[in-house]
């Protein structure tokens, strides 16, 4: 028998928006192509960019050492990298353009796999990416073939997806997550690329401004460069981390300063760096010198821009 | 799939999966997106039944789909939910014997409780629309976003409660009549 709450809800979420026309007519219209895969326009993206294989050239990947010289600039932050390989501040400027994307396949997940769905995308710039839907962290990672940023298991806040990009001659694979730390929120993007990606290739995380530099020196010893983006009033921290051949970030938000300390304390990338061939020793104190350098000359406070908007949508 | 079939869908089904996706992403551009590439997906697989609940089948890939998406967006836009349209169709109660009075406190409640529903978490905004909106059954949301019926039925629960507690307090707020 209905109550008056679902009086009210019939009543309040009766269908009634019609969508444009224009937007039935492109989906009408998809169906006149002889191909079975389909294309579609996606919105204009993305505030976040993967430096390495977008805007540098490419040789032979073969470095394997932490890269984090870091430099923070008006438009998100440039992490490593060396001569024409260094992501500068227009790289990072530089607007998406709008691309072409195919869905050539959808399928959801059994029980012989970990992922809950699989979506596969040809761009129009002859990039494959499959985006895999996971409602676990560590299966992603695993699956990605990454590591396990944390020493600690954080909750899930949202379901993770796990891309994977292959361009003929690199491929990405990438695992992005939302996780809970108190009453906010962590996220998580990290990738690895191999295949014809230069050693001296650097990473750029595009922001819409940035702010408030300060760094940390977590209980592992590892020094993070902390930046704030302020986009339509919300503050959100960012880490840029780059290392051997994996990058990325972790954001915050809603946190304290002192809670995104807790958190980059259980940070622990300096694990993979002993699991590396090269002498781990050296690694570190060489880390360390970088790190320290990096901190009185290459750590510069911007002011903030003008926020723009931006969907968050990640298309590579 | 024909054009012919498709442009049947579209007309039979299209409003209500766009209003789905409209109250689910709760942005018209990522709305836009979503209708788009719930009748993309649904091409593809070219397994939509005429006489297996049609709409039901939209929409949910619609709501997969913006569970496999929705993270893309949530962490940037965590408080920025402004929602695009404007709702100019005011629905109208059609029971005898209220005033003026009580139709204009009426079409309040209403308004409320669309503003309540777009605050709740996205996992129970999902089941309420998927149960008020598209008049799925507690069977049809839990085999569509793959859950228990328990976990389905649950969130209703759970959600109703909410919107009575938040509409309690924003009637004592605004001294509307209990």
């Amino acid at each position: 028998m209905k109550d008056n709450m679902d009086i009210l809800l019939d009543k309040a979420l009766k269908p009634d928006i019609e969508p444009e026309i224009e937007l039935n007519e492109k989906i009408l219209n998809s169906v006149k192509h002889k191909k079975k895969s389909l294309s579609y326009k996606l919105a204009r993206v993305a505030a976040v960019v993967f430096g390495i294989a977008l805007v540098s050239p490419l040789a032979i990947y073969a470095a394997n050492s932490i890269k984090n010289k870091v430099t923070v600039l008006d438009h998100g932050i440039s992490v490593g990298g060396e001569g024409d390989y260094v992501i500068s501040d227009e790289d990072l400027a530089e607007p998406w353009e709008d691309i072409e994307v195919e869905v050539v396949d959808y399928v959801e997940g059994d029980e012989t796999v970990k992922w809950l769905s699989k979506r596969v995308e040809r761009t129009s710039e002859n990039c494959t990416n499959t985006y895999y839907a996971y409602d676990n962290y560590l299966d992603a990672i695993a699956d990605a073939g990454l590591d396990n940023w944390f020493n600690t298991t954080y909750e899930m806040s949202e379901s993770v997806t796990y891309v994977h990009t292959d361009a003929g001659n690199f491929e990405q694979f990438c695992v992005d997550a939302i996780l809970k730390y108190n009453d906010g929120v962590i996220s998580i993007c990290e990738s690895k690329m191999t295949g014809n990606v230069s050693e001296n290739a650097g990473y750029g995380l595009g922001l819409a401004n940035t702010g408030n530099v300060r760094t940390y020196t977590s209980s592992h010893g590892l020094e993070f460069t902390l930046v704030d983006e302020v986009k339509d009033g919300v503050t959100t921290t960012y880490v840029a981390i780059y290392y051997d051949c994996y990058y990325g970030y972790i954001s915050f938000n809603g946190l304290s300063e002192e809670e995104i300390h807790q958190v980059l304390d259980t940070v622990n990338v300096s694990v993979v760096v002993k699991e590396s061939e090269t002498t781990e020793e050296t690694e570190v104190e060489e880390v360390t010198e970088t790190t320290e350098a990096t901190t009185s000359e290459e750590v510069t406070e911007t002011t903030e821009a003008t926020t723009t908007e931006a969907t968050t949508e990640i298309t590579e | 799939m024909k054009r012919e079939s498709l442009e049947n869908f579209i007309r039979d089904y299209g409003k209500d999966v766009y209003s789905f996706c409209l109250y689910a992403t709760k942005n018209k551009e990522h709305a836009d997106d979503l209708y788009q590439q719930t009748f993309l997906v649904a091409i593809e697989k070219d397994e939509i039944d005429e006489n297996q609940n049609p709409k039901s089948y939209l929409i949910s890939i619609a709501a997969n789909l913006w569970n496999n998406q929705k993270r893309k967006y949530i962490w940037r836009k965590k408080k920025a939910n402004v929602i695009y349209f404007q709702d100019e169709n005011l629905e109208q109660l059609a029971d005898e014997g209220l005033t003026v009075e009580d139709e204009a406190i009426r079409e309040d409640e209403i308004e409320t409780v669309k503003r309540l529903v777009n605050e709740l978490p996205d996992k129970m905004r999902i089941v309420i629309l998927m149960f008020y909106m598209e008049n799925m059954s507690v069977n049809e949301i839990a085999t569509a976003l793959k859950i228990p019926e328990g976990t389905v039925k649950s969130r209703i629960h759970e959600a109703k409660n909410r919107l009575r507690e938040r509409m309690i307090s924003y009637e004592g707020q605004y001294g509307y009549l209990a």
